[in-house]
């Protein structure tokens, strides 16, 4: 019973951050058509800078030796010890410990827009196809500086978080992954509100005709921009959720691979559709922590990791082949027009008048 | 006073030179025809006026005031739109969808005044579906207002074209060849709206058409361009009768 509980709730975890990641992709692809396959970048840029503030900004408040906080050797070697301090100080102070909580949800956004509009720099002037393999690169470009730069997240040997929900004892992974699943549903609402607007509509519209967008009053060079903007924000910020959640950040985690799992959940899903952007997400983690959970019942002649990896690309091509548009299709624009169309028909057939 | 004057236009493409001195005038509330075979400049002109392509010189006026050079999405807020020889529909939007996004919004079309203005936009929604409707009402595509374009035939796409560039009261419509593969009844249909718009809504027209015997008793002036230059002007009548243009579209 226990197992399941702490089974479930680390898939709503998971879940929660993905969700995130797979709408702003959607976001950016299913409604703008701009690939971005360097997604892991904006998650990497929200999970480092927390990582690189966070143990630092409460080691400063209970008082530890300020040379354990900004002596970059030092800090390598002490910076679990200081997390775990900060931890228990936080235990005892909850609204400190929240308000830590949203000012680096705050940040990661911030730090994914700003990375976001440096990531539109090229993305307003190149082809789909050469963005797409700019935005690669890109991806990787900060997690090899992360590495190599061990101020930031110490290298390759990683930095420690504190727990900022230690002060609900026996809760506290409960009420931490309440929190998450809450900031993740309140990303859901803000982007069904955007894209179900004018906003959305002109997102759709460049997609689908770049030309005839522009000709037709759209800025795409700005909608470009903001759209990465928003969308890398998003990423930030479910990158800062990952960093509390796991209570370390190691910058060799952020590999291309995350990119691409995102993009299969978009796939798979439905891209233009957030509910099928969210079930793709939800389809791919339940398979993934199932697998997790049960692998050692599983007898295998490999390594249970290809396991997992036929798993998805198997799941992938048969989707592709029977449901090419994914499981839940991009539907038409909300309406909200009231009186002038209740006296048509709304179901496609022709409306006699 | 002109509502539109381009002023000495040249435009090249490598060794081609597209638009060579090109000097026209469109009046408000007339309809302008732009004549010539294949490949003597007249999409080159659309483009160039339109934003597209930015000429190498030479200057283009519009109600006024200079635009040469002006973005596509400036001079459609300014009162200048235009359509596709290939019709470029949004493809995977509805019929009302695709007049919806080529209205003119205060608020809404960017994320965070989608979020914050919503209230005030909902309302301008309203009003740009009803305006939306009238508008198929008139182009006779009412019936199919919540089918995809994709699921439009040729003609309907291209009245779905004309039906989007309606939507933001534009003071003059660039029109690539709005009857290229349409029949003759549907052709003759869409002649007369653009004329009546012309006559109710005082909106002025620039077509490239080469169907010259469906077009030609409705326009109020014409140009006719050969190899990239202006060849000839007047009235339509005055235009085709000039040996000059019959040598241009007839080779010898």
């Amino acid at each position: 019973m226990a197992e399941l509980f702490s089974f479930l709730l680390g898939l709503a975890a998971f879940y929660s951050i993905y969700q995130m990641l797979a709408l702003s992709l959607n976001l950016e692809y299913g409604y703008g058509g701009l690939p971005n396959f360097g997604k892991v970048m904006f998650f990497a840029g929200g999970a480092f800078v927390t990582g690189a503030l966070l143990t630092r900004l409460v080691a400063l408040s209970p008082g530890a030796p300020p040379d354990m906080v900004w002596d970059v050797s030092k800090f390598k070697i002490y910076n679990t010890l200081l997390a775990t301090r900060g931890s228990g100080y936080l235990a005892t102070n909850p609204l400190l410990a929240l308000t830590l909580f949203a000012l680096m949800l705050i940040l990661g956004a911030g730090v994914g827009a700003l990375l976001g509009i440096l990531a539109s720099y090229p993305a307003v002037r190149l082809r789909e196809d050469y963005l797409g393999v700019t935005l690669i690169v890109s991806g990787e470009l900060l997690r090899i500086v992360a590495r190599n730069y061990e101020p930031l997240v110490c290298g390759t040997l990683g930095v420690s978080v504190p727990n900022l929900f230690a002060w609900a004892g026996t809760y506290s992974e409960l009420i931490k992954v309440g929190s998450m699943v809450a900031v993740s549903t309140a990303t859901v609402l803000l982007i069904n509100i955007m894209v179900n607007s004018p906003y959305g509509r002109a997102l759709r519209a460049m997609r689908d005709q770049e030309a005839a967008a522009a000709s037709l009053g759209k800025d795409v060079v700005l909608l470009k921009i903001k759209t990465l903007a928003v969308g890398s924000a998003i990423a930030g910020a479910a990158g800062s959720m990952y960093a509390m959640y796991l209570g370390a950040v190691v910058a060799d985690e952020f590999t291309p691979l995350k990119t691409f799992i995102v993009w299969l959940m978009v796939v798979m899903g439905g891209a233009g559709n957030n509910a099928g952007a969210c079930l793709g997400a939800l389809t791919y983690i339940g398979i993934d922590r199932a697998l997790t959970l049960f692998k050692h019942l599983i007898p295998l002649p490999f390594d249970v990791n290809y396991l997992y990896y036929t798993v998805m690309g198997v799941a992938l091509i048969l989707l592709l082949m029977y449901r090419p548009e994914g499981i839940l299709p991009e539907r038409p624009g909300r309406l909200y027009a009231t009186t002038e169309i209740s006296s048509d028909s709304r179901g496609g057939q022709a409306a006699p008048h | 006073m002109s509502l539109l004057i381009t002023d000495g236009l040249f435009k090249r493409f490598g060794g081609v030179i597209a638009l060579d001195n090109v000097s026209i005038r469109v009046e408000p509330s007339s309809i302008t025809l732009l004549v010539g075979p294949n490949g003597s400049g007249k999409s080159t002109l659309i483009n160039v006026i339109s934003g597209f392509y930015k000429p190498d010189s030479g200057r283009v006026f519009f109600n006024n005031c200079e635009v040469t050079g002006w973005p596509p999405h400036k001079l459609y807020s300014a009162g200048i739109a235009r359509t596709f020889q290939l019709p470029a529909p949004f493809a995977k939007m509805t019929v009302l969808e695709n007049l919806l996004v080529a209205a003119k919004w205060s608020t809404g079309e960017s994320p965070l005044t989608a979020l914050l203005h919503r209230r005030r936009w909902l309302e301008e929604e309203a009003e740009h579906v009803e305006r939306a409707f009238r508008i198929l009402e008139l182009l006779s595509l009412r019936h199919m207002w919540d089918r995809r374009a994709s699921e439009l035939s040729g003609g309907q796409l291209k009245l779905l074209e004309l039906g989007r560039v309606l939507m933001s009261s534009p003071k003059l419509i660039l029109l690539d060849e709005p009857l290229a593969g349409i029949n003759p009844r549907l052709a003759e249909a869409i002649v007369k709206h653009i004329s009546s718009l012309r006559d109710e809504l005082g909106v002025a027209f620039l077509i490239v058409e080469h169907r010259l015997d469906v077009i030609a008793d409705y326009a109020d002036y014409a140009y006719a361009m050969f190899r990239g230059r202006v060849i000839e002007e007047g009235t339509p009548k005055q235009v085709l009768k000039s040996p000059q243009v019959l040598k241009a579209y007839l080779g010898g």
